[in-house]
């Protein structure tokens, strides 16, 4: 499964993005992680607060995009994912 | 390469070869010397940004003239939602740097320039619209540092500038040739001219018909021919040639600004913007302040939030963090900080479309939020001097501290909790300093008096577009007056 990951620029974060992101990965060791170009199974939206102004639209997935604005959200990204490949099957 | 790393943008100022004076003699090479290479670096963080994928949301853009990906400094907005990610991709510099990153200064020139040569060719058939967009193309292709000039030196402030004992005192076209003009005068203030690849040229104030030499706007690389520049000194600059981390507050980045002098320096034909139309001077004035003004609601938080920051762990490192006036005092800050904010974020929502079709800010509130950054930063400034304790001015130095007799006396008796070292208490005392009043309180402080113009013209402006009119007709329906 490959996951691209879109970041909002970052002027006011309220949670460490990046270290999100990090976590993210070594929790989803069998997935491969990437800047998003727009051709992967999933884009992870990252965004750092609720104004979620990242730019995504240029952007589609093959099967969805997760957009989250903090540190909840950003760690339920996984299990979204598992449900979401669950229902597929 | 619409994109340059940071060391590339080092290497092309190294190039230009720039002619620099600093303490009387000329710098060899400016981009090694400690008490510029801090400004260089700000600027540098301006191209580090853009290429990091967690940042590049807001460093970067698609050109509106090229299609291609480019850095958001040389980008002509095309939205309100663009107005509104410079602001909060100045707040990220201003939060990365901790100092004046320099580089928005162009990017207000060319929005101003855009919109003011379209309407000027509109009306006089000139051609300074399509020769802005040939440098604007080339700015973004070479993803270049362009110095914003507007501030003449302007002698005595009671008189217009033809009007001068010395002519010069404003910039002026010395002599008109077929190929392009020559200009002679100075620009002062100038924020990041040595770390600039070109300088654009605008005039200050609005002009009469008798101040046709006057208006004048152009651009021409930084090391032209006749062109160098006196850097003006700051406040403790010279500690940075001591050597010390600790001492500076902040090693790693500084802003800084030059006296540039233009004497007798050609322009050609294809790099002249406006030549004698003066009554469009005061629209390109008006424009420029008014996005320079928004400027200021973004990267002046960004500070802020540095300082804020630095408050909190001062607090911390003394004990006093849980005491309710300095909780109080960090919220205070905080409230002065986000209001900067507001009014930076409210002015790029409230902008419009002009007749060139980029995009302005709302001018009455971009002016209230300049207003409120000549008073709040100095406010957030006395509450972290509050907050940080004496120590922050009457500290020993570095030497001292590493020094084997001295050093552990100072270790012991300027200690704040036992959990944190004295070093890491005096570095954060010291950022304090450097922000408040050492060579960064030039940027946070002074510049945000006088950056764009002093609190008198963003009250000039208030007052002109502030509709008293449609106030008083308001008042007059709810108290039933006819007349
Ligand atoms: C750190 C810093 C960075 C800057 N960066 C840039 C830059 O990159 N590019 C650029 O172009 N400019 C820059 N400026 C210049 C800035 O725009 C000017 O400082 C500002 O316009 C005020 O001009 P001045 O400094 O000459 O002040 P002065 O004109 O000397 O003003 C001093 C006082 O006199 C008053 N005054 C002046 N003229 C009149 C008058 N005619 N009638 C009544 N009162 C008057 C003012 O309101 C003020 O209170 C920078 C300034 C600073 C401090």
């Amino acid at each position: 499964m490959i996951i691209g990951i879109k970041y909002c620029g970052g002027c006011n974060p309220r949670y460490d993005r990046t270290g999100a992101v990090r976590s993210l990965a070594s929790a989803m060791p069998y997935a491969e992680f990437r800047p998003a170009a727009g051709k992967e199974d999933y884009i992870i939206i990252v965004c750092g607060c609720p104004a979620e102004c990242a730019d995504h639209s240029a952007l589609t997935a093959g099967r969805g995009k997760i957009i989250v604005h903090d540190k909840e959200k950003a760690a339920e990204i996984k299990e979204q994912i598992e449900i979401r490949e669950r229902k597929k099957r | 390469m619409a994109l340059m790393t940071g060391a590339e943008y080092i290497e092309s100022i190294r190039n230009l070869n720039l002619q620099i004076y600093m303490f009387g003699r000329k710098i060899d090479d400016p981009t090694e010397d400690p008490i510029l290479r801090p400004s260089l670096n700000s600027v540098r963080a301006t191209y580090d940004l853009a290429l990091m994928p967690e940042y590049e949301d807001l460093m970067t853009v698609t050109s509106s003239v090229t299609g291609k990906k480019i850095n958001r400094f040389t980008h002509i907005h095309q939205s309100t939602d663009d107005l509104i990610k410079k602001v909060k991709m100045q707040r990220l510099c201003g939060q990365k740097t901790a100092a004046c990153f320099q580089r928005c200064v162009g990017m207000d020139a060319f929005n101003a320039v855009y919109s003011t040569t379209y309407e000027i060719d509109r009306k006089y058939g000139t051609s300074y619209h399509e020769n802005f967009l040939k440098f604007l193309e080339y700015s973004q292709e070479n993803d270049l540092t362009v110095d914003g000039a507007m501030t003449d030196p302007k002698g005595d402030r009671n008189l217009a500038p033809s009007r001068q004992a010395d002519p010069d005192l404003y910039l002026r076209v010395v002599e008109r040739r077929p190929d392009g003009i020559v200009v002679r005068g100075a620009k002062a203030h100038q924020t990041g001219i040595c770390n600039s690849h070109e300088v654009l040229v605008m005039p200050t104030i609005a002009m009469g018909p008798d101040d046709k030499d006057y208006a004048v706007s152009f651009t021409v690389p930084t090391n032209a021919e006749n062109l160098f520049m006196v850097i003006g000194r700051q406040s403790c600059d010279t500690r940075k040639t001591e050597g010390s981390a600790l001492d500076v507050g902040n090693c790693e980045f500084g802003g800084v600004e030059a006296l540039v002098i233009f004497d007798n320096v050609f322009v050609p034909n294809d790099r002249i913007f406006l030549n004698g139309e003066t009554e469009f001077a005061g629209m390109l004035v008006e424009r420029f302040a008014g996005y320079h003004r928004q400027s200021y609601g973004g990267c002046k938080v960004g500070v802020g939030d540095v300082l804020i920051g630095a408050s909190a762990l001062a607090a911390e490192y003394n004990g006093a963090a849980k005491a309710s006036h300095i909780k109080d005092k960090l919220i205070e800050m905080t409230h002065l900080n986000e209001t900067l904010y507001s009014s930076g974020i409210a002015c790029s929502a409230e902008g419009s479309k002009t007749e060139s079709g980029n995009y302005i800010i709302d001018l009455l509130l971009a002016n209230v939020c300049k207003q409120n950054v000549t008073r709040f930063p100095y406010e957030i400034a006395r509450l972290a001097q509050d907050i940080a304790g004496g120590l922050m001015v009457t500290a020993p130095s570095e030497k001292d501290l590493k020094d084997p007799k001295i050093g552990p006396y100072i270790e012991k008796y300027l200690a704040g909790t036992a959990e944190v070292s004295t070093e890491t208490r005096l570095k954060v005392l010291r950022l304090i300093e450097n922000i408040t009043l050492g060579t960064a309180a030039v940027g946070y402080l002074t510049e945000s008096m006088h950056g764009a113009g002093s609190p008198q013209a963003q009250r000039i402006m208030i007052s002109r577009q502030g509709n008293i009119e449609q106030k008083k007709d308001l008042a007059k329906a709810i108290a039933k007056i006819d007349k």
